[in-house]
C-alpha cells in the first residue's frame, strides 16, 4: 500500500508538471503564431490575404492552440483526480495532450498547399484532435460528477 | 477456460486494442467508400439533361476561379439595367444622328432613352438591360414579350454616344433603325448562358429564358447541378483533389482534346449556322442544343467564305483567300491554321478566363514570344535571323508577321487568328492586307514582295502586278481605294504604335491621307482615321511639343456629326497641316504620293479614289 502511494504520488506530480510545461509551451507557441499572423495581416502579406482558407484555418490554429494551452493548464490540478483509476488518468492525460496538439496542427497543415475550396489533407488531424480532447474532457467531467471533492 | 476468457476480456478492455479496432473499422468503411467513389467517378455523366445552377453555386468551392472570372468582361456581357451596370451618360445629354436628336435621361432609378421607336415615332423608352461593358455598351428596351436592342450605343473608351452604323460597317444614309434588333432571336445566344428564346412558331411570341445573364461559369464548364450535388460529399472531393481524376459531372476544358476544347470558345467566337439549316426552328424555340464538352459540329457548321446563307453575302466577312476579316470568326481562323491542324494549338494556349488582363483575356507574357516558345523554341531563340529584322525591333514580334492586325470588330482592328506565313503577293492576288506593309506603311506591296524574296536569297517574284496602284505605298492605296474593311485596316495601321518607323515625326506624312479618310462615307472609317491622326500627333508631340500644342487648339472631330460640321473640322486640320513647319519631318519612301510640301499628289489620289468609287457599297451587319 505504502509502495503504491509512493509510486502514484511521483506519477501524479510528473503528470501535472508535464501538463504545466505542455500548456505553457502550447500557449506561448500559439500566441507567438497569433502575433505573427496579425503582423502578416497588418502588412497585407499577399499569400495570406488573398487566400481565405489560409486566413481562416490559421486563425483557427492560433485560437485552438491558445485555448488548448489554457485547457492543459486548467487540467494541472485535476491530473491526479482520485475519481479515475490510474489507467484512466494516464489515458486522459495522454489523450488530452495529443488532441491539444493535433487539432491546431490540423488547422495549420490544412492551410498549406490546399486545393481550391477545401483544406489540404492535414485537416483530418483537426477532427481527430477534437475527438481526443472531447474524450479527455468527458472523462474529467464524469470524474467530477462522481466525486467532486476528489 | 475461465482464465482464457478473463484474458480475452482484459485484452478487449485494453484501450490500444479498442482504438486499433475502431481505426480498422473506420479504415474499412473509408476504403469501401473510396472504391464506390472511384467507380462513380469512372462513369460518364450525360450533361445535356442536367440543370444549370448559376455562378453563385460555384463560388463557395471555387473562390479563386469565381473571383478571376468575375473581373472579366464576359461576366458583364449582359446585365439588368441599374446604377451598377449602366456606364453611358444619362445626364440629359442629347445626340443627333441623321437628323434625329435622341436624349439620354434618368427618371429616378430608371434609365430612359428618348429616340425613335420601331414605328419611327419619337418616344421615351426605358432601358431594361445592357449588353457589353468594355468597348461599347448597347441598351435593350422591353416591348411586350421581347427585348429590343436600340441603334444608339455608348462608346466606353471614347466616352460618347454614337449610332451603331459607326460600330458595324454601314455607309452614311443607312436607315436609322437598321440596327434596331430583336435580342430574343440574336444576341441572346452568345451573350448569356444556355439561352432558350422560347419562340412559339404558331403564336409568334417569345418566352425567353437564360440560365444566367452574361457569360458565366456554366457556359464553358457545362451545367453544374449534378456537380454541386455529388461534391457535397467531402470524401469525393478529396478523392478528386488527390487522385487527379477528372470529375465526370463537370467539364474542364483543359482536359478535353484540342477540337472539343476550342469548340467551347468557338461556340461564340466562331459564327456558325445550324446544321441542317432548318434546325433554326429548334434553336429559336428550345434553344441552342450545344452544351460545353459536346461536339459542336453535331449541331452547327462554322460559316466560311464559301458558305451559303439565304439573303446574306457571307463572303464579305472574309478576305478573298478565305481568311476571316471580322471578329467572332476566331474559331474558323484557328481551324484553318496549321498550328491547330498539326500541332493541336488551342485558344487556351494563349488565352485564359482566369488569368492575365481581362482585356483580351491574355497574360502579359503571352502577348510576347512566350506564346510561340513552347512549340517553336528554336525559331523564337533566333527570331532576328528568322524574321530578317533587327534584334528587338517590332519586326521580330511573332504576332506582327504571323497574326497581323487585319480583322474588324467593335470599332477596332484586331489580330487575325489564322496563323499564316507573310506573303506580300496576297495584296494583289486577294486584294487584302498583308503583314509587311502593315508595319512598313510607306512601302508598296510590290516592294515588300521583292525585298522578301531578296532576303530569302531567291530570284525576284515573277508574278508582280501590272496595276500601277501597287507601286503606291500599300497603306495609302488600301486607305483610298480599298473596300471598307481594307480602309479600316489601313486607317488603323497608319496610326498604330507598332511600326517599322520608330521615329514619331517620320510617321506624320500620313496626316494628309488620314484627313482624306476623314471624309469617307463610312463613319467607322472616319473615326479610325481620326483616332490614328490623334495618335500620330500625340506621339510626334513627344519629339516636338509645340506641334501638339498647336494641334490642341484645333476642334475635335466627331465622325457622326453632320457633313458640314465634319468638313469644317477637316478644313481646319488641313489648314494646320499646310501651315506646319515640316522642315524636321523626314520624307517617307517615294512610294508615298506626296509633293515637296508633303501634300498629296492630286492625280494619284483621284486615281485611287476612282478605283474605290467603282466598287459597290458594302454593308456588313451582324
Amino acid at each position: 500500500m505504502t509502495t503504491q502511494k509512493k509510486t502514484e504520488a511521483p506519477a501524479a506530480e510528473g503528470r501535472a508538471r508535464v501538463h504545466a510545461r505542455f500548456g505553457w509551451t502550447l500557449l506561448l507557441v500559439s500566441l507567438v503564431f497569433g502575433v505573427v499572423l496579425e503582423t502578416l495581416e497588418g502588412f497585407r502579406w499577399a499569400p495570406l490575404v488573398r487566400d481565405a482558407w489560409m486566413q481562416r484555418l490559421w486563425s483557427l490554429a492560433h485560437f485552438h492552440g491558445a485555448a488548448f494551452g489554457l485547457l492543459n493548464l486548467i487540467y494541472v490540478p485535476w491530473a491526479d483526480t482520485r475519481a479515475l483509476s490510474e489507467g484512466r488518468r494516464t489515458s486522459a492525460s495522454r489523450v488530452l495532450m495529443v488532441g491539444s496538439a493535433a487539432m491546431p496542427l490540423g488547422f495549420l497543415l490544412g492551410a498549406i498547399g490546399h486545393p481550391e475550396g477545401d483544406p489540404s489533407f492535414g485537416i483530418f488531424l483537426a477532427p481527430v484532435g477534437g475527438l481526443l480532447v472531447l474524450y479527455a474532457v468527458a472523462l474529467q467531467a464524469i470524474a467530477v460528477w462522481r466525486n467532486p471533492s476528489a | 477456460m475461465h482464465r482464457a476468457m478473463t484474458s480475452v476480456g482484459a485484452r478487449l478492455r485494453s484501450p490500444y486494442l479498442a482504438w486499433g479496432l475502431g481505426l480498422a473499422v473506420l479504415g474499412l468503411v473509408a476504403g469501401a467508400a473510396l472504391r464506390a467513389i472511384a467507380a462513380e467517378v469512372r462513369t460518364p455523366v450525360p450533361l445535356s439533361p442536367v440543370a444549370y445552377t448559376g455562378s453563385v453555386s460555384c463560388q463557395p468551392c471555387h473562390p479563386d476561379h469565381y473571383d478571376t472570372w468575375r473581373r472579366t468582361f464576359h461576366r458583364t456581357m449582359t446585365q439588368e439595367a441599374g446604377a451598377e451596370s449602366v456606364v453611358g451618360d444619362f445626364s440629359g445629354v442629347s445626340f443627333t444622328y441623321a437628323g434625329v436628336s435622341s436624349r439620354f435621361l434618368r427618371d429616378g432609378e430608371r434609365f430612359v432613352i428618348e429616340t425613335l421607336d420601331g414605328e419611327g415615332r419619337m418616344r421615351r423608352q426605358e432601358v431594361a438591360r445592357t449588353v457589353g461593358s468594355r468597348r461599347v455598351q448597347q441598351y435593350l428596351v422591353r416591348e411586350g414579350d421581347r427585348y429590343i436592342r436600340l441603334p444608339l450605343a455608348w462608346d466606353i473608351e471614347g466616352r460618347r454616344w454614337f449610332h451603331l452604323t459607326g460600330g458595324f460597317l454601314d455607309p452614311d444614309g443607312t436607315d436609322f433603325n437598321a440596327h434596331r434588333a430583336l435580342w430574343n432571336a440574336n444576341c441572346i445566344f452568345c451573350h448569356n448562358v444556355k439561352a432558350r428564346p422560347g419562340y412559339d412558331w404558331e403564336k409568334a411570341t417569345f418566352d425567353s429564358h437564360v440560365a444566367e445573364l452574361g457569360i458565366a461559369c456554366e457556359a464553358c464548364h457545362g451545367p453544374g447541378d449534378e456537380h454541386v450535388a455529388r461534391n457535397s460529399l467531402p470524401l469525393r472531393r478529396y478523392y478528386l483533389h488527390y487522385s487527379d481524376k477528372p470529375d465526370p459531372s463537370i467539364v474542364n476544358p483543359m482536359r478535353l482534346e484540342p477540337l472539343r476544347r476550342i469548340q467551347i470558345c468557338g461556340h461564340c467566337h466562331g459564327q456558325r449556322m445550324p446544321a441542317p439549316l432548318d434546325r433554326i426552328r429548334q434553336f429559336l424555340s428550345e434553344g441552342d442544343p450545344y452544351t460545353a464538352g459536346d461536339n459542336l459540329s453535331s449541331y452547327t457548321r462554322p460559316i466560311y467564305r464559301e458558305s451559303h446563307l439565304q439573303g446574306v453575302d457571307v463572303s464579305l466577312r472574309f478576305w478573298r483567300d478565305g481568311t476571316p476579316r471580322l471578329t467572332a470568326y476566331e474559331y474558323q481562323g484557328l481551324l484553318m491554321s496549321k498550328d491547330f491542324q498539326r500541332g493541336g494549338l488551342t485558344c487556351q494556349h494563349c488565352h485564359s478566363m482566369h488569368g492575365g488582363d481581362p482585356r483580351g483575356m491574355i497574360t502579359q507574357e503571352m502577348r510576347g514570344p512566350a506564346a510561340c516558345q513552347e512549340c517553336h523554341p528554336a525559331i523564337v531563340a533566333r527570331a532576328a535571323e528568322h524574321s530578317r529584322h533587327r534584334e528587338g525591333s517590332s519586326g521580330t514580334d511573332c504576332y506582327a508577321c504571323h497574326m497581323p492586325k487585319m480583322v474588324y470588330g467593335i470599332m477596332r482592328i484586331h489580330r487575325s487568328h489564322l496563323i499564316q506565313t507573310p506573303d506580300p503577293s496576297r495584296a494583289w492576288r486577294h486584294d487584302m492586307p498583308e503583314a509587311c506593309t502593315l508595319c512598313h506603311t510607306d512601302r508598296s506591296a510590290k516592294w515588300a514582295a521583292q525585298t522578301l524574296r531578296k532576303q530569302q536569297g531567291q530570284p525576284p517574284p515573277e508574278e508582280l502586278p501590272s496595276d500601277p496602284a501597287f507601286e503606291v505605298a500599300e497603306g495609302v492605296r488600301a486607305l483610298l481605294s480599298g473596300d471598307v474593311v481594307q480602309r479600316a485596316v489601313a486607317a488603323t495601321a497608319l496610326g498604330e504604335g507598332q511600326s517599322a518607323t520608330s521615329q514619331p515625326l517620320a510617321r506624320l506624312w500620313a496626316v494628309p491621307f488620314l484627313l482624306q479618310a476623314m471624309e469617307d462615307d463610312y463613319s467607322s472609317i472616319r473615326r479610325m482615321a481620326w483616332l490614328s491622326l490623334e495618335s500620330l500627333v500625340a506621339r510626334a508631340g513627344e519629339a516636338r511639343p509645340a506641334l501638339t500644342a498647336s494641334a490642341g487648339r484645333l476642334p475635335r472631330f466627331e465622325p457622326q456629326a453632320t457633313r458640314e460640321e465634319r468638313a469644317r473640322v477637316v478644313g481646319r486640320w488641313r489648314e494646320w497641316w499646310a501651315a506646319l513647319d515640316k522642315g524636321d519631318i523626314p520624307r517617307p519612301d517615294p512610294a508615298v504620293p506626296l509633293d515637296a510640301a508633303l501634300e498629296p499628289i492630286p492625280a494619284t489620289i483621284e486615281e485611287l479614289l476612282r478605283k474605290r468609287a467603282a466598287q459597290p457599297p458594302i454593308l456588313i451587319g451582324e
